[in-house]
């Protein structure tokens, strides 16, 4: 089990963003009242590769399903690009052109008893995007390749789970027919937007390991979005950590988890429960304030309000990236 | 310490269609005063059940059916509607998971504080009971102005926190908290229980803590039990519980967590599904997807039973007092 591996020369880049912002129209009071925005997410960028996994880690309203809801052109950025393999995808409208994208880039919901549709049966859910992507109708190629499927994501006996319906699974077992669906399309990126936090515990792993091996044996690029860091040091080698829309730091998940130098970094890892340590260990943060909400007007370093190590400078602007360690880069003020 | 709660032989069933399903099984457990105990187990385990079963709170068709629950020494399945609504809140509060949908949106947090004051006697005029209201907003760090504000003002972190004043308002002995903290960030999450922590030692009431996060838990409890589709299976100190787990699935739920430190290892969880309580088999519930049984764990069922040298527990191929130490292997080997 080794998640610390560098990129090689040979992985291509599968999906690139440069620079994403997004603002979202703020309610109100009357028509008449200035247009207000909240900045979601400010200068985002990332690369996934092939067979690699990006975890992307934060509090509740940081911005990390927004990132994914860029990525599947649910939303459109304010500013910035989208590239997959090259192209940028904001440019892409509608018709075949996004059809195709659709068929290589796929999201996993986190709510598997919502994301599959009780009416159907399994043998529906999986065969409509093997006719609509891949013109396969009927006849025992759909058959092989509907058991096949199955097979891949460990639901056996495959030829039973395909007359159930939804209700008739389990959680853990759906989240594995709705990663069969994204194998039936033949998507090439997977965007899991918390994909085991509805789970039972005893199931996580479960899940965590066969997107693994989705990852290692077909080549597929995931990103990974959680506020569990545990699982992502598990699963995931690159990290971007983000607070409040603004990546403070990210890297390669081993360095990020093990040597966290953003005082925002050490907060997150500080809370996560560990037997080892006591409740009564205290926190790195000032007390229970709000994260804000950020506009396209403010500046400065989102996090300096409640950073116990704030200077001045802090609130003033937020410094370029710094590379401290190979493939740990950081914004803070405390690294210029 | 004395016991505050003594739970004997609580069997709780759901009267279905298809006949009853019985979703706490014959459990028995004691809660000391000033303790905080910890119930582990996967959803549809039973642990919310025993929870509502120690407030009373089961409706039809939910019913307890057989057991005895003690709370300082009075059976609470014998009260009266009057002696039951007296002891809810005053003796045993409850924090339930979604702050939200246990505050009433259209009444401000004010009006909420003096419906449980007025509902007990305990104040006569408003100003009294806001007062005291602010008092206990103060012992939670939200600033007693936020008073009368509605529910959609606070963050959830800070509505969970107006629920834990509000079961706190009556200085109950017992404080019930299913799964207080699930939908909450991590970091708030732990800002929340140490809050509980240090009133629990301030006023020294006593914790039922109910999670499916078995590292927090260890953290937080002094014991813990596990559940395992309507039995308590194991109970022990939690220093214990990860370190020398005594029933496989102990053993299996402390390695479905990745751990942050130490080398990554490749784990397994626990293979299969959760029982379907409709078709329960004769022998141990857990056997199907237990690594260690045998013919014997398929037709007789495992009583809960004290070892002196392993405390609490139900399995007839208990884990080796030192096994994770001796089997240094990663656990997929096990399988």
């Amino acid at each position: 089990m080794q998640t610390h591996v560098p990129v090689t020369s040979d992985q291509k880049i599968t999906l690139e963003a440069n620079d994403l912002c997004i603002d979202f129209a703020k309610e109100r009071k009357s028509i008449f009242s200035p247009k207000q925005y909240l900045r979601a997410l400010n200068g985002l960028n990332f690369k996934m590769y092939e067979s690699r996994c990006l975890a992307v880690v934060g509090e509740s309203g940081c911005g990390k399903s927004t990132a994914a809801r860029i990525a599947t052109k649910i939303y459109n950025p304010s500013s910035g690009q989208v590239k997959f393999r090259g192209q940028d995808i904001t440019e892409i409208e509608s018709g075949q052109a996004l059809r195709d994208y659709r068929k290589d880039v796929q999201m996993v919901f986190q709510d598997p008893f919502g994301s599959l549709n009780p009416l159907h049966t399994i043998r529906y859910h999986l065969s409509r995007p093997l006719k609509i992507y891949h013109g396969l109708a009927k006849g025992s190629e759909l058959e092989d390749r509907l058991v096949g499927l199955l097979e891949q994501v460990g639901l056996t006996p495959a030829r039973d789970v395909l007359s159930k319906f939804p209700h008739q699974l389990s959680g853990g077992q759906r989240q594995r027919v709705f990663l069969a669906k994204t194998l039936a399309i033949g998507a090439n990126v997977i965007l899991a937007d918390e994909p085991t936090s509805m789970l039972d515990v005893s199931i996580r792993i479960g899940v965590l390991n066969l997107m693994s091996q989705m990852k290692q044996e077909m080549g597929k690029s995931f990103m990974y979005i959680t506020h569990d860091i545990a699982t992502a040091r598990y699963f995931a080698e690159d990290t971007v950590v983000l607070y409040c829309g603004h990546m403070v730091e990210w890297g390669s998940t081993e360095e990020i988890t093990q040597n966290p130098q953003h005082p925002y970094t050490q907060l997150l890892l500080a809370a996560v429960p560990d037997p080892k340590r006591s409740i009564h260990q205290k926190l790195p943060t000032h007390r229970a304030l709000e994260t804000p909400m950020w506009s396209p007007d403010k500046t400065g370093c989102p996090y300096a309000a409640r950073c116990p190590q704030a200077k001045p400078a802090c609130s003033e602007y937020l410094p370029e990236a710094k590379e401290i360690a190979p493939q740990h880069y950081v914004r803070c003020h405390l690294f210029m | 310490m004395s016991d505050l709660v003594q739970v004997n032989n609580l069997c709780v069933d759901y009267i279905t269609f298809g006949g009853r399903v019985r979703a706490v099984d014959d459990v028995s457990f004691s809660i000391k005063k000033g303790e905080i105990l910890g119930l582990a187990g996967e959803s549809g385990c039973g642990k919310s059940t025993i929870a509502f079963a120690l407030m009373r709170l089961h409706r039809p068709p939910a019913l307890i059916s057989e057991g005895e629950i003690l709370f300082d020494g009075k059976d609470i399945l014998d009260f009266s509607d009057e002696e039951l609504r007296k002891f809810r809140w005053a003796d045993t509060s409850m924090v339930f998971q979604s702050a939200m949908s246990c505050l009433n949106p259209v009444k401000t947090i004010e009006s909420q504080f003096y419906d449980i004051f007025e509902a007990h006697n305990v104040v006569s005029t408003k100003e009294e009971g806001a007062e005291r209201a602010k008092e206990l907003l103060q012992i939670v760090d939200i600033p007693p102005e936020r008073l009368y504000d509605y529910p959609h003002q606070f963050s959830g972190g800070m509505r969970q926190r107006v629920v834990i004043a509000m079961a706190l308002a009556l200085k109950p002995k017992l404080l019930i908290m299913d799964e207080p903290t699930t939908a909450l960030d991590v970091v708030v999450q732990r800002e929340i229980l140490q809050k509980v922590y240090e009133l629990k030692e301030e006023f020294g009431f006593s914790v039922l803590f109910i999670t499916h996060d078995l590292s927090l838990m260890v953290e937080f409890c002094d014991r813990i039990g596990i559940m395992y589709s309507g039995k308590l299976v194991e109970v022990a100190p939690s220093k214990e519980i990860l370190g020398k787990p005594q029933h496989p699935y102990s053993f299996g739920l402390g390695n479905s967590f990745p751990t942050l430190h130490g080398e990554l290892q490749e784990m397994i969880g626990i293979p299969g599904s959760p029982l379907d309580l409709n078709h329960v088999p004769d022998g141990c519930r857990f056997a199907e997807r237990c690594f260690n049984a045998s013919e014997q764990c398929r037709t007789d069922e495992p009583q809960l039973r004290n070892d002196e040298a392993r405390g609490w527990v139900a399995c007839h191929h208990p884990l080796a007092i030192d096994f994770r130490e001796l089997q240094d292997a990663p656990c997929s080997e096990l399988n």
